[in-house]
């Protein structure tokens, strides 16, 4: 049995804090949750959590925002951004995501170990049943969304 | 007098960020150095002089805890301070990171108020 705080508010928790920090960015929930990000304008990457449960973190957004978080991050105008740029941020922007929502997650300093972000290609594939998707926005109303993906780091959330 | 700082991490992005939160606190840095690895830190180090140095834990070729072995068997470098930066902050992994010498860590993601607060000591 693994010792934890509640699921839901240890995601937003991080990602707040992570954007905040990062970014200077604030991550409220979406107003409409029903909101789908469109998938010709979509970028995402994954993560999989393997002690002290499975599972797997997927963070997506709108190509649109995550070159304004690179022009940002690196002081660039929009025509300089290259993709490498763009892939290096999203999975540092998820890397520290899932670390700190372990953190927040697990109870008493437990351990925990991460893979490495990878590149999603294309659209998010079909998520398993009772996955739990966090569906947020930044004060500009710019959308990403957050996915915990694996039973035994979904059943987490009861 | 300014003071020069090494930031290693594999990831340009974040070594954009932890230097932008350098600026943010204030520390009076005339120079900020950057390296993608282990390898690439102990390189500058023996090139430059360097005041402290921020490293990441996890990366290729060779990570932080090599990279502070390493820099413990140079007597010409040893005694430059290294402060860790990862995600990682279990109590093993740091203890271990300290027993090669590094004088402190910072969980991502950092406040520039937390950066002053441990670089501050060191320089």
């Amino acid at each position: 049995m693994i010792e934890h705080k509640p699921l839901y508010q240890a995601m937003k928790q991080a990602v707040s804090t992570t954007l905040e920090n990062m970014i200077f960015m604030e991550a409220v929930e979406h107003y409409d949750q029903d909101y789908e990000l469109p998938s010709e304008d979509l970028a995402w990457t994954s993560l999989l959590i393997q002690d002290p449960v499975q599972g797997e973190l997927r963070l997506a957004m709108t190509k649109t925002f995550l070159r304004k978080i690179t022009s940002a991050v690196f002081a660039l105008d929009d025509e300089e951004i290259t993709q490498a740029q763009m892939d290096d941020i999203l999975h540092e922007l998820l890397n520290t995501i899932a670390g700190l929502f372990m953190t927040n997650l697990l109870a008493d300093d437990q351990p925990y170990q991460l893979g490495l972000p990878e590149q999603g290609e294309g659209e998010l594939s079909e998520l398993e049943p009772g996955s739990i998707v966090w569906k947020l926005m930044t004060g500009d109303e710019d959308p990403l969304q957050l996915f915990a993906i694996g039973t035994t780091l979904v059943a987490l959330n009861d | 007098m300014g003071k020069t700082v090494l930031i290693v991490d594999d990831s340009n992005t974040m070594r954009k960020i932890v230097t932008r939160a350098l600026r943010q606190a204030g520390i009076d840095f005339d120079e900020i150095l950057e390296a993608g690895d282990g390898q690439e830190a102990l390189a500058v180090l023996a090139d430059n002089k360097i005041d402290v140095v921020l490293s990441d834990i996890n990366m290729p070729n060779m990570n932080g805890l090599e990279f502070l072995k390493a820099k413990a068997e140079n007597p010409a470098i040893k005694d430059i301070p290294v402060v860790m930066i990862s995600t990682e902050t279990g109590a093993d992994i740091i203890d271990e990171a300290k027993s090669y010498g590094a004088k402190g860590a910072v969980k991502k993601p950092f406040t520039p108020e937390l950066i002053n607060e441990v670089l501050g000591p060191l320089i």
